[in-house]
């Protein structure tokens, strides 16, 4: 048996990532045994520490994305500080940055820096439009990328404003389009051991979920439009009322659709001609839903669901996080932990959807306070005692007391 | 630069290629193993041009096609044999199929230990919902990713478009590069899996913590609930998203427009109280002024007052953006049978990329590769390969 025994175990991370997305990316890194070195900003750290809502003076939005990771706050803008990252970096496999366009330059530890001091570094960015281009320096959030990518055109009814998905989708699914980015860049430094530099941008990833109306655009000259909560295609393909709520239902063949009139005691529908195959029911879509919801507002959502699903009738109910969490589906999945959280105690989280069978992730530790491992990780770098302690005195670097 | 080049995988998925293609599109020899006769399903996905699925023409593009029975012994024998030339197995079948089939991942590990094995299900391998049908749509539905989408006064709404596939294929792929990484420093294989519910489950963020607190989250359409004005408006010809999140983005937004006196006025100038007065008084006002703008002209001015803003743009406006063109993020594709098709490019820049590596090669007709994998790899003989085909095994 090998002795590693996660995936990323004995890859060092330098991470200079805030906020959400290329958080995302370092937190999925550390969840699979990469040691994460968080350098947060002298005296605040992170700002998405200041952010709502807060569990005793911790913002659980920082808590959610930062577990298993490790806090170094230093001062990067004193050239004694500079000086430390350069140190840090030979030390390191990965450095992470989703800084504004340029600012690693600016403060003397970009790139072509680093690798002065590590020539097999691992250097990998997301910007809002990416590090090159008209808008690069541009400010960005997940919303404006969200718009330019043409991401938030796909959700809503085709009279209605365009809806933006609930979550940072731009966020998240940036982060995950760099996870696997690193991933990537890591094998490809253990093939060459060479240096790699990878960069992703928020808007290209909100964009690339336009895969398929941009290919039916070039095939067929067509770019279908937003189509509220009814599949454009099938029917009934979509959300329906129930009496406590919503499902959704997706009756995507001839046969599905009699077994489902069938148990909703619908039958009376088979005959009618408004809805004798799926081209008439798409036509007569506004009046299929109010028959169909003329039934389904009177039962329960989960009522439906069990009714149908247990029938091989596809159907789900529309459940709120708060529901979802205490499913037993989220309990047999293992999908909801419980970890450790200082200033908190016992937090909820997510599990790993990964699943690895012989270097499986795990959760560690909960996110860190500001500074709490700064000095642990200069001394796992080789920094001396007294080196470490006038860093401290000159606020070059910040240490978290309890 | 192409980081998979020489990993090797043999593609069983059917109906859901994205995550074998991103594996493709960054190197991967990703080689299809299709039913006979009829191959994956996708390529009767319609609707058609020139007798082709279009979706097959770009979840395939750049993979490589065979023909073989698995369901077959002799078919399994030649599988088994494959496997041992290969690196990664990727499968979506129902959960306990790969079991049924003779072939679970202990059977492949016998063949190679190096193998992984990469399965994709729709709601995992265990718990209740583990038979549920795999649509992106109950997915959304039973994350409570759609509950948390859409206005508060309007039924919850369906992500147009399907991120439940998006996400699940992007962690498989992840997690096959991880097991890779693992295999290089290691030599040991294993199997690897996720499914559409964990993958989007996972995107929930703080939604868990706000439950905790006793906060349990709402939707609230496309406006933050204190910073604003972040939000998605209609102006003259289409709908403008503003994402002032700090005064300075505020102050820039108002002197840009002519609306210096909103900078000062105290109910604006500041983020608390502007939150505060957003709903009831300044976005009815921002409405009002935003209607005498088209979205370019709005996209104009952001841009000059360097105020985080962007158009509502359509597919086709997103297509001919300046910025999503130079990041190559539409590539043309010379499908052999469809001729040229304008396809989405790739979300990972390498720095040591070049012209080729925003190229992607054509895909492939069924079996199309079959000499290849069964001469030029496995050796068999002109009779053996006849003798396989005229049974029905290829």
């Amino acid at each position: 048996m090998s002795m590693i025994k996660k995936p990323f175990e004995g890859i060092k991370v330098l991470d200079f990532t805030q906020a959400l997305a290329g958080v995302f990316a370092t937190w999925q890194l550390a969840d699979l045994g990469a040691d994460v070195w968080k350098v947060e900003r002298y005296g605040m750290g992170d700002q998405s520490r200041t952010w709502p809502p807060f569990i005793n003076d911790l913002s659980v939005l920082y808590a959610s994305f930062n577990r298993n990771k490790r806090s170094i706050s230093i001062d990067t803008g004193k050239d004694e500080g500079k000086k430390l990252i350069l140190e840090l970096v030979k030390h390191v496999d990965v450095v992470v940055e989703n800084f504004k366009v340029g600012t690693m330059e600016k403060l003397g530890i970009g790139y072509e820096e680093l690798i002065k001091v590590n020539p097999k570094l691992v250097y990998a960015s997301a910007a809002g439009f990416g590090i090159e281009g008209p808008l690069a320096k541009l400010p960005c959030y997940d919303n404006v990328a969200a718009s330019r990518g043409g991401l938030v055109s796909r959700t809503g009814r085709p009279d209605g404003p365009p809806i933006k998905p609930g979550y940072s989708v731009c966020d998240n699914w940036t982060g995950l389009n760099l996870f696997n980015a690193l991933t990537m860049a890591l094998i490809e430094r253990e093939k060459t051991g060479k240096s790699v530099r990878v960069d992703v941008s928020m808007t290209d990833c909100a964009f690339y979920v336009n895969d398929w109306p941009m290919l039916e655009y070039s095939v067929f000259g067509t770019i279908p439009q937003r189509n509220g909560n009814q599949d454009p295609t099938v029917a009934p393909y979509g959300e329906y009322a129930a009496k406590d709520g919503y499902v959704v239902l997706a009756v995507t063949t001839e046969k599905t659709w009699k077994k489902f009139c069938n148990l909703l005691s619908l039958d009376h529908l088979l005959t009618d001609e408004r809805f004798a195959d799926n081209d008439s029911r798409l036509k007569n879509i506004n009046d299929l839903i109010v028959e169909i919801e003329k039934v389904t507002k009177t039962m329960g959502k989960y009522e439906i669901e069990s009714l149908l699903a247990k029938n091989k009738v596809p159907a789900g109910a529309v459940m709120t996080v708060p529901e979802v969490m205490v499913s037993g589906h989220a309990l047999d999945s293992g999908m909801v932990q419980v970890m450790d959280q200082e200033r908190i105690g016992k937090l909820f989280t997510t599990g790993i959807p990964m699943h690895f069978s012989k270097t499986p992730g795990e959760i560690r530790t909960g996110s860190p306070m500001l500074g709490d491992h700064s000095v642990e990780i200069l001394k796992e770098a080789g920094i001396e005692d007294s080196k470490i302690n006038s860093l401290i005195e000159n606020k070059i670097v910040e240490v978290y007391k309890r | 630069m192409k980081p998979l080049r020489g990993m090797k995988v043999l593609d069983l998925t059917t109906l859901n290629g994205f995550a074998t293609m991103t594996l493709a599109d960054y190197g991967a020899e990703v080689v299809k193993v299709e039913r006979p006769e009829t191959g994956d399903p996708i390529r009767s996905w319609g609707p058609f041009k020139n007798g082709v699925s279009p979706y097959q023409a770009f979840l395939d593009r750049g993979k490589k096609s065979i023909t073989l029975d698995i369901t077959s012994a002799k078919g399994k024998e030649v599988f088994l044999e494959l496997v041992k030339e290969f690196d990664v197995v990727v499968e979506n079948f129902r959960v306990g199929k790969m079991e049924e089939l003779g072939l679970s991942y202990e059977v492949l590990e016998k063949a190679n230990p190096k193998i992984i094995l990469a399965s994709l299900t729709g709601f995992g391998a265990v718990g209740p919902w583990k038979d549920f049908p795999a649509f992106d749509i109950i997915v959304q539905a039973k994350t409570g990713f759609m509950e948390f989408t859409g206005f508060p006064d309007e039924p919850p709404a369906l992500i147009g478009f399907p991120i439940a596939d998006q996400y699940s294929c992007l962690y498989l792929a992840s997690a096959i590069g991880a097991a890779y990484f693992h295999v290089l420093r290691t030599g040991i294989g294993q199997h690897v899996s996720t499914s559409m519910w964990e993958a989007l489950f996972s995107a929930q963020e703080d939604k868990m913590m706000y439950t905790q607190l006793g906060q349990p989250p709402k939707r609230l359409g496309n406006a933050h609930p204190e910073i604003n004005p972040y939000d998605i408006i209609k102006c003259k010809d289409g709908y403008m998203t503003l994402g002032i999140s700090t005064d300075p983005q505020w102050a820039a937004f108002c002197h840009q427009f002519g609306k210096s006196e909103w900078a000062e006025d105290p109910k604006y100038k500041d983020m608390e109280p502007r939150g505060m007065n957003y709903f009831n008084d300044l976005r009815p006002k921002l409405e009002e002024m935003l209607k005498e703008y088209t979205m370019a002209e709005l996209d104009a001015g952001c841009i000059a007052a360097k105020v985080p803003a962007a158009p509502c743009n359509t597919i086709e406006m997103a297509m001919n953006d300046p910025q999503i063109k130079l990041r190559k993020m539409v590539v043309e594709v010379e499908d052999t049978r469809l001729g040229k098709v304008s396809m989405v490019g790739k979300t990972a820049k390498f720095h040591q990329d070049n012209e080729n590596d925003n190229c992607f090669e054509s895909a492939p007709n069924l079996g199309q590769h079959n000499e290849v994998y069964f001469k030029e790899v496995l050796k068999y003989d002109d009779k053996k390969i006849a003798d396989l085909k005229s049974e029905g095994i290829i």
